[in-house]
């Protein structure tokens, strides 16, 4: 086990159409042990990344040390690393046995040394029967605990997950998330685990790194990146349905800050900026949990008509159009609203998001 | 009741249906019906018997007359020309140097055309122009290859000669094609190098298409590139290699120009191939029935070896 340090790290990537700049000035540090997810939408740079730590790609600049030992110019094999790929990339013409020790067998582990480490993975991620069978006789979640079993075998320090559940189906994937967050629980190896799906991130980190274009949006605890984004690509990208957003201006009205958009004024709670640093144009994010259906004569109450409204299991979306577009709201699957409904909506001024300025980098300001 | 009632009336409509076509098309409607299937496969069957069968039958069946081309009409001598056959040396020393000639070629064509393939796999500038160079030999006429390399392999003028010389590594120039010791590796040389690009395009081909992420795995788990070539490639362009194999050693043995045109099946018949001989029996004395007979075992040989390939091809389990 180790802790993970990257330095200023930079890739780019030379190509038909002039230089790509897959990764910016990464700087992390990975603590002994803990899971961290690297998340974003794809060409965010997470996976380049968590390849440069494998040593599958070299970087144009920066440094990676695992426990203070600059690695960067090592190759794969020589950095005890661990690897499960997307595909699983298991060896098609070897039996699961085979495949599992195969990273023993190339490091000359002896016989009873390789069988009596099979028996034990096997055990662990419950393959024992499936020991001689080949990759193409298993299903997919086997594929997958026997891609882990052969990562796991070598007690590597630093264990690397290429989004590994992407090839599962819906329900095979939320089991083996479970049995992925089991396993780090049991063996406590430091883990770095690339997905695009920010639930996968949610469930199972430590924390969470969000990517955008190369470049670290925010790194923090998972509750930390739901309900205080650092930048509206962020507050966007993390929850599902996405934040709403409502772009305006900032202005202050009896020393209190209100935020105007089209057809909506909402006064802000006192911790608001009086006024924004920058060009005084502003988002107000608000996620559709905090959203509520509220009296038509409520003060600060937004009026609006129902659009369509799906039915999500034990809760409800309701996507409402108000003047300056549509606000998706989530209620109780109790609350039935019809289409072309008129509603009233509130907002809770203690969940309101404020960014400074209408761009996706705009910094969050509360 | 009711879905019955719907099946009957689909019917009779479907009946309707029918009818209505057939008036309307009459017989050529009537036809495509019932006869669509047999009418499609007609051309295709025919090909085949005219092409195939017949030429095949016909080949089997001169082989059981002693037929002279001054007197086609022959006389039926049964399994003689077979018992000639076997008892003769020449056929047994040409059934050797075939198998020997496509043994060799095709050996030799599967492993450099391999390493050439793994070769054109790895980026470099002007891959693209060398991927299509490669290909130069094999869309070259047999008759000019054969030209070309009759200079090159000349004693007297040839470039190879020259160079040998010039280099010291021989005292004097080798008569590479006439010379019983040389010919058969000259004929071979000349026959990898013709069809060596027939191999490195499928080899290439195949090479493309295997997952990166397998030889990235094996660089994490520790294997080197001579491990990554044997334990990935290797298995992974096997069954590819298997084909091509098969493919080539059917050309090869039937291969009758490339050594006609180079030795003529000498010096002293050191390149004297089965087909060749077929050539001398049919056309060089005229004896078409021994000729056939000698392209009849030729081809129950390589029904043989297919068998033994398939039987190989079908082991494996994907």
């Amino acid at each position: 086990m180790a802790n993970v340090r990257i330095e200023r790290l930079h890739k780019e990537f030379r190509g038909a159409g002039g230089i790509v700049h897959a990764l910016a000035d990464l700087t992390l540090d990975i603590a002994d042990g803990e899971f961290i997810s690297l998340v974003g939408p794809s060409g965010c740079g997470k996976t380049t990344a968590l390849r440069i730590i494998a040593g599958l790609e070299t970087p144009t600049s920066g440094r990676i040390l695992f426990d203070g030992r600059d690695i960067t110019r090592l190759e794969p094999r020589d950095r005890n690393i661990a690897m499960v790929f997307q595909s699983y990339a298991l060896y098609p013409h070897m039996t699961v046995r085979q495949n599992l020790e195969y990273g023993l067998r190339k490091r000359g582990a002896p016989r009873d040394e390789r069988a009596r480490k099979v028996a034990a993975i096997a055990a662990m991620l419950r393959i024992e029967p499936m020991l001689d069978r080949r990759p193409l006789q298993l299903s997919g979640g086997q594929r997958q605990r026997v891609a882990l079993g052969r990562a796991l075998i070598r007690d590597p320090e630093v264990f690397l997950l290429d989004e590994p559940l992407s090839n599962l189906d819906a329900k095979l994937r939320v089991h083996m998330r479970a049995e992925l967050a089991a396993l780090h629980q049991k063996v406590r190896t430091t883990m770095v685990y690339v997905t695009h799906d920010q639930l996968e991130a949610m469930t199972l980190s430590d924390r969470i790194v969000v990517m955008n274009h190369g470049v670290m949006q925010q790194v923090g605890r998972p509750e930390e990146i739901y309900s205080r984004p650092a930048n509206r690509f962020v507050a966007e990208f993390i929850g599902t349905p996405s934040m709403n957003m409502i772009e305006g201006q900032v202005r202050t009205e009896a020393g209190r800050p209100l935020f105007t958009g089209p057809g909506i004024t909402v006064v802000l709670p006192r911790d608001a900026p009086q006024a924004l640093p920058s060009s005084g144009r502003a988002t107000l994010g608000i996620r559709p949990e905090h959203v509520s259906l509220v009296a038509p004569d409520a003060p600060g109450a937004i009026p609006a008509r129902v659009t369509v409204s799906e039915l999500a299991g034990p809760e409800r979306f309701h996507f409402v159009a108000v003047e300056g577009g549509s606000i998706i709201v989530r209620t109780p699957a109790a609350t039935v609203l019809h289409p072309g409904e008129t509603v009233a909506l509130g907002f809770d001024p203690d969940r309101l998001h404020l960014f400074d300025g209408t761009g996706e980098d705009a910094p969050a300001l509360r | 009741m009711a879905p019955n009632e719907a099946e009957a009336a689909l019917a009779r409509e479907g009946g309707a249906s029918w009818r209505a076509a057939r008036r309307a098309g009459g017989l050529l409607a009537a036809l495509r019906d019932q006869h669509l299937g047999v009418i499609l496969l007609l051309p295709s069957a025919l090909t085949f018997l005219v092409l195939l069968v017949f030429p095949l039958g016909y080949g089997i069946w001169t082989s059981f007359f002693q037929r002279h081309v001054l007197d086609p009409e022959g006389v039926w001598v049964g399994l003689g020309n077979y018992v000639w056959l076997f008892g003769n040396r020449e056929f047994w020393h040409s059934l050797t140097i075939s198998t020997f000639w496509a043994g060799a070629t095709v050996g030799l064509q599967i492993v450099l055309g391999t390493a050439v393939a793994l070769l054109l796999h790895q980026p470099f500038k002007g891959r693209s122009l060398v991927r299509g160079l490669v290909l130069f030999p094999y869309m070259m006429p047999v008759v000019s290859v054969v030209l070309v390399w009759m200079l090159l392999y000349n004693a007297l003028y040839g470039v190879i000669n020259y160079l040998l010389v010039a280099s010291g590594i021989v005292g004097a120039p080798i008569a590479w094609l006439s010379d019983p010791d040389s010919a058969f590796w000259g004929v071979v040389f000349v026959g990898v190098w013709k069809y060596l690009p027939f191999v490195v395009v499928i080899v290439l081909a195949r090479l493309q298409v295997i997952p990166q992420d397998l030889y990235e795995a094996a660089r994490i788990d520790g294997a080197g590139a001579v491990a990554r070539f044997l334990d990935i490639t290797l298995h992974q362009i096997k069954d590819v290699l298997l084909v091509v194999a098969l493919l080539r050693t059917i050309f090869m043995f039937n291969n009758f120009e490339i050594v006609f045109l180079l030795t003529g099946g000498g010096p002293l018949r050191a390149t004297m191939t089965l087909p060749i001989l077929v050539y001398e029996q049919a056309f060089g004395t005229y004896e078409l029935g021994r000729g056939s007979a000698i392209a009849v075992v030729m081809f129950f040989l390589l029904i043989a070896v297919m068998s033994v390939y398939f039987a190989f091809l079908r082991k494996e389990p994907d």
